[in-house]
């Protein structure tokens, strides 16, 4: 192994295998953290305040973000989408552009990061508070597993709540396509919706849907993890390890929720 | 002398390279207050966490009641960390609960007590401890003295066989100190537990404990009677004593 080290050649592999054994060794920790965390949400005793209120912060408290950026992502479709199709005579199918590209596409990611931005990095920031302050150790010391306590219901309420403002992400979304396409631009109201209603099908709905599932484990298994293990970052204790932890979190889950649209979209078509 | 409930048996304890105990061996008795005393940093409280179970050693055991913890099954781990409390150095409350929360969580998570004998045992503690009024105050809304009676009130709750207590004293001033002190040797003799105390708080400790470790460069240099530690011609005592 000296052998080796000293080997000029041979210092990029070297460099390579560790950081490589260090990113296995951070998605085990996270696969592991995330599988524990949804195991604890199907044992008794149930632990349905727990999952209500995150449900309230995760979810309801996001429907007034969610609502603008879905009504503002569904104005600029529909003007750019106007504006592409009245090229080609088409734009009797903004409807179809607007609903395909939100329902599919622009909803679900948009939905996960809005949400990182606004839950994620509130749970990062709390499991990582918890642990500079010893608060995750002491429920160790009071034979309370702080994975179901305090991260299994934020798993159970993100898988709840990703999917319900995705959908109304969606339906805002096309309401804002409609706003600048009927009402500003001139098309006929019932061109907009019929159109919708005969090239929509349920696949593209549940498609939507699968990925806001699947974003909403990406993202709290993602920034729990990084809350979690706060002590093990760089920076380390104090501030400056809940900061980074915080910032980790919300970069890391914003890469793995564009990275995994590809993949779902590329299994899913 | 009492039943020797906890023994630590050449306990090597290591973070990267730093070496911070090396073959540490030292017991302690039921019923009794052991004072776990040394320099700052020095490892005091490494060895509480290895007690509760936050720490595993990388060579050596600990036991208990003759056990080696090592050798436990997870169910007995469990049952054996039931009879025990913590008492972190900086109170360790969750500081998004009440007062109220904050001791019961104990009891509420952990127990199958009904709610209402939750509520009948948390107001006794409370009373105990002179913390009525404020079940509904944040931890952030009460005095240093304040928060390290409602830990030692979360601590009490589950009337644990074993009490570890990190630096109990830390940031309270002389007189609160002296009432810390005097707080925990009149519970002790209360409810009966066996106490693990880290301090350094020198004399004052020593007034309320029956037996002192000391740690100093990864080792234990002395383990006797508060009297012996005063009598002791060790160097290094002599000076830690002195200063």
């Amino acid at each position: 192994m000296k052998r080796i080290k000293n080997n000029i050649t041979a210092v990029p592999f070297i460099f390579l295998g560790e950081k490589t054994l260090k990113i296995i060794k951070k998605l085990g920790r996270v696969v592991i953290l995330f599988a524990k965390g949804l195991f604890f949400g199907f044992i008794p005793p149930f632990q349905f305040s727990k999952i209500i209120d995150q449900i309230y912060f995760i979810g309801a408290k996001s429907m007034l973000l969610i609502c603008l950026v879905g009504s503002f992502t569904g104005m600029v479709l529909g003007l750019q989408g106007y504006y592409t199709l009245v090229k080609f005579g088409a734009e009797g199918m903004l409807g179809t552009a607007v609903a395909l590209s939100i329902i599919r596409e622009l909803g679900p990611v948009l939905t996960a990061l809005m949400i990182t931005g606004r839950a994620g990095s509130a749970m990062a920031a709390e499991l990582g508070i918890m642990r500079n302050s010893e608060q995750i150790d002491a429920l160790k010391t009071m034979n309370i597993d702080p994975v179901r306590f305090l991260i299994s219901p934020k798993i159970i309420a993100s898988i709840i709540s990703f999917p319900l403002l995705t959908a109304v992400f969606d339906v805002i979304g096309i309401l804002g396509g409609f706003i600048t396409g009927s009402l500003l631009l001139g098309i006929d109201t019932g061109t907009y919706f019929s159109s919708i209603e005969l090239n929509l099908v349920i696949s593209d709905i549940s498609e939507g849907l699968i990925k806001s599932i699947i974003f909403a484990s990406l993202v709290t298994a993602i920034c729990c993890y990084y809350g979690y293990y706060t002590h093990k970052t760089r920076a380390g204790f104090g501030a400056k390890g809940v900061s980074q932890s915080t910032t980790s979190a919300v970069v890391t889950s914003s890469v793995f929720i564009m990275a995994g649209d590809y993949v779902v979209t590329s299994f899913l078509l | 002398m009492n039943k020797e409930i906890i023994r630590f048996k050449n306990v090597v304890k290591s973070f990267g390279s730093n070496l911070v105990l090396d073959k540490i061996s030292f017991s302690m008795f039921k019923g009794e207050l052991t004072a776990i005393i040394g320099k700052s940093g020095i490892g005091k409280s490494v060895i509480l966490k290895h007690i509760i179970g936050l720490l595993r050693p990388d060579s050596g055991e600990i036991l208990f009641e003759g056990e080696p913890l090592s050798c436990m099954s997870e169910k007995t781990k469990h049952q054996l960390k039931k009879k025990c409390s913590y008492m972190f150095q900086g109170n360790a409350l969750f500081d998004s609960m009440t007062v109220f929360d904050n001791i019961a969580i104990p009891l509420t998570e952990a127990s199958r007590f009904p709610l209402f004998e939750i509520k009948k045992k948390v107001e006794n503690i409370m009373e105990k401890l002179d913390l009525e009024g404020i079940e509904s105050r944040y931890p952030a809304q009460l005095s240093g003295g304040m928060q390290k009676r409602v830990a030692l009130a979360r601590a009490l709750i589950t009337e644990p066989e074993i009490l570890l207590f990190d630096e109990p004293t830390t940031g309270l001033d002389p007189i609160r100190k002296k009432e810390a002190h005097r707080m925990i040797s009149d519970y002790k003799d209360k409810f009966g537990f066996t106490g693990v105390v880290v301090s350094h708080e020198i004399p004052d400790i020593f007034e309320i404990s029956q037996r002192i470790a000391m740690i100093d460069n990864k080792k234990i240099i002395f383990e006797g009677t508060p009297q012996e530690i005063t009598e002791s011609v060790h160097p290094v005592i002599i000076e830690f004593l002195s200063k």
